[in-house]
Parts: structure tokens; sequence; C-alpha cells
């Protein structure tokens, strides 16, 4: 079967638009979510989004002068079993540094109090605004894990996608005769609103 | 337009045509956070600037909660508006004034009874990247609320453009089978990262 270069352009936006459906789902609740914080913070009440204690116990370790923030906290998860994708806030030689551990479906805080030799874990508790908006800001490649990378790359094909679906939208918009004065008329409302309202705000 | 089928293309290509800057603005800004590393501004870029320093006297309150109030306050008396955040920060009041292009920073003097003004250069990622991460209604005007809500406009087109879209290529009796590859592929990989980060 022969596929013209507009039948190529129309299967290119609709395969992609499939693959990539799971995260623009993601991407339009987390919005929402984001749009109208307060709202779904007083829906979910004073616990949401917070961390509880999960557990308290001795971490005894000496690291080198050199050790960086980063590989104290990556070896404190390993000991935990929490291995993954994380954040340290906190430099080396200070009493206390906080590792952020971001899974997809669970964020652990573990503070680690180094000179009482203890950790503290805390887990925030699952709510799915948290999961999706989760979702929503993971991006980037500096996390050394492969998944985490994966993601990225996800993410990086979202934006082809995306950049494709416009240029796709208006070459398909351009061959269906009926709707070019329409759709015209709305492309420059929406544009002139762009506008607008980037020069205003 | 009693075809559905019509109803749900024309649907799916007018609320597209509509969005079209905004779907482009968010895929260049997505494109930036995803590469931070390399679009980080320079040390001479986030430099604040001097716009003006003036003497004024203004009681603000105590607490937290009358601090909104007061920062609008401030704001108003120099001419200045939009969305804010306030911070108190021992005897000074910091008030950061959003705004795309010109952000501007106030600070106010508690002790010393003086107000600055100063603003920062501004770069196309940065200005992308506030666009991006602007949400919310209620922070500064109709203007800001209207931003706000063609972001939810945008999120509930995306949700049509998902139900459309997923109806479209079921009636396309041809591409069944590679568009279920291509959409359960889609969910899996999701479930596999998800499981896996």
């Amino acid at each position: 079967m022969k596929l013209s270069p507009s039948k190529l352009i129309r299967r290119a936006h609709m395969y992609l638009a499939l693959f990539l459906t799971p995260w623009m789902l993601i991407y339009a609740l987390s919005g929402l979510v984001l749009n109208h914080g307060q709202a779904v913070r007083t829906f979910y009440g004073a616990k949401f989004g917070q961390f509880e204690k999960v557990g308290e116990q001795s971490y005894t370790a000496v690291f080198s002068a050199d050790a960086d923030a980063r590989m104290i906290g990556a070896q404190i998860l390993e000991h935990l079993g929490l291995s993954g994708t994380f954040n340290v806030q906190g430099q080396p030689n200070q009493p206390r540094l906080v590792i952020n551990r971001n899974a997809a479906f669970a964020a652990h805080r573990i503070t680690y109090f180094r000179n009482e030799n203890r950790l503290l874990i805390e887990q925030q508790a699952f709510s799915a605004p948290v999961f999706v908006n989760r979702a929503h800001f993971r991006h980037g490649y500096e996390q050394p894990f492969l998944s985490a990378k994966i993601w990225a790359v996800v993410v990086d094909l979202a934006v082809v996608g995306m950049l494709f679906w416009v240029l796709s939208g208006v070459w398909m918009w351009w061959e269906i005769k009926p709707a070019r004065l329409p759709g015209a008329l709305l492309a420059l409302g929406g544009g002139g609103l762009f506008g607008l309202l980037l020069a205003t705000l | 337009m009693k075809n559905p089928n019509l109803l749900f293309r024309r649907t799916h290509l007018y609320l597209g045509m509509i969005l079209l800057p905004w779907v482009a603005m968010y895929a260049v800004s997505t494109f930036l956070l995803n590469h931070g590393e390399h679009f980080r501004p320079r040390p001479a870029d986030q430099q604040w600037r001097l716009l003006w320093e003036k003497d004024y006297a203004f009681e603000v309150p105590p607490g937290n909660d009358a601090l909104r109030d007061a920062a609008r306050r401030i704001l108003a008396d120099h001419g200045l508006s939009g969305a804010f955040g306030v911070q108190r920060q021992g005897q000074r009041l910091v008030i950061n004034v959003q705004n795309f292009f010109n952000p501007a920073r106030v600070t106010y003097d508690l002790v010393g009874k003086r107000i600055r003004a100063e603003t920062r250069r501004h770069t196309a990622p940065e200005v992308l990247i506030r666009m991006h991460e602007r949400t919310g209604y209620g922070r500064g005007g109709l203007l800001h609320d209207l931003w706000a809500f063609v972001v939810d406009l945008f999120c509930v087109t995306t949700l049509v453009w998902v139900g459309t879209g997923v109806y479209l290529w079921w009636k396309i009796a041809g591409v069944r089978g590679w568009g279920g590859l291509a959409l359960g592929g889609g969910f899996a990989t999701l479930l596999v990262l998800l499981l896996t980060l």
C-alpha cells in the first residue's frame, strides 16, 4: 500500500498521539490540579501532601572528607532498600542532610542526623493529585538511572509530538476546504489572545 | 452537524486551531525544562538592576495573614501591579512581582523605612518557563484569571483530544491493530517506568 504524504502525516499524527496518550492524560489532569491547587488542598484536608514518620533507626557510617552529598544519599538509600531517583538538600559536612526519594507511587524523605548517627524516615501519603503532579514534574537526564533517562526520552518525544501536532494539524486543516475560514478565524483569535496575555502579564 | 464522526473531527481540529500558540509554548518550554542543564541562566543574567529607591513609611501588620494585603498596598502606592509573592525576611519585606518579561523585586526595609525596586534581565528560556509554570486564579486581576482560564481550557481540551482521537482512530477499521499497539505500548511503557523509577 502506497501512502500519500497527506495520509502519512495523518497516520504519524495519530500513532504518535496514541502512544503518548497516557502522558497527555497525566499532564492534563495535573494541570487542572495545579490550576486549582487551593480547592484540591481544601478537598483533601490538612494532611494533603504531608509527610508522616514511618520509622527511625540508627545509622553508623563514616564518610571520607571528599564524599559528596549525592554519594552519601545514594548509600543511605541503598542501606534502606530504597534505591532510585532522588535529590539531596544540604552539604555533606552539615550535621543534617535531607534525602528526597522520589519514586512514582511513593515519596520518602529521609533525614540523616550525622552527629547522632540517626535516620528519620518519612513517607508522603499517596493521593491521585500528588501522583499526577509528581509524574508531571519528572524530567531531565541528570538522574543516573535507566528508567529516569527513558522517562526523559519520552518527555522529549512528547515535545516532538506536540510540535508535530501543531504543524501536521495546520496541514490537515488546510486540506479541508470548508474548515479553512472558521479555522483561520479561531487561529487568529487564539493567537491574538496569546499575544495580548504575553504583552500584559 | 448530525454526523458524530464529523462533529468529533471538527471539535478536535478547531480546539487545536485556538490553542496552537499554547501547544507550541508548552512544547518548547518542556524541552527547556527537560534539558535544564544547558539553559540555566548565567550568573550575569541573574543579577538584579536597581530601578528606584526612596523613603517610604508603611506599618506592616504582624503575622502572615495580613501580609498579602500589605504587599498589595505597597505595590499600589508605587504604581506596581500583578501577581506577586511576599516574604518577611527579618527586618525586610521582599515582594516578587511575577511578570513574563520584566519580573520585579520590591524590598522594603521595615526599620530604615526605605523601599527599592529592582528588575532583572530576561532571557527567552526564562520567559517561556515562566509561562509554562503560571497557573491559578485570583492572583492579580482579570487578565491573570483569563490566563488561568486558558490553562483550564488547555487541560480540558487535551482530555477532549484524547477522547475524540481514540474515537476517530477506532472508526478507521484498517488501523485498529497498529493503533492498538501504539496505545497499548504507551500504557505498558508508562507502567514499566512507574514501577521502576
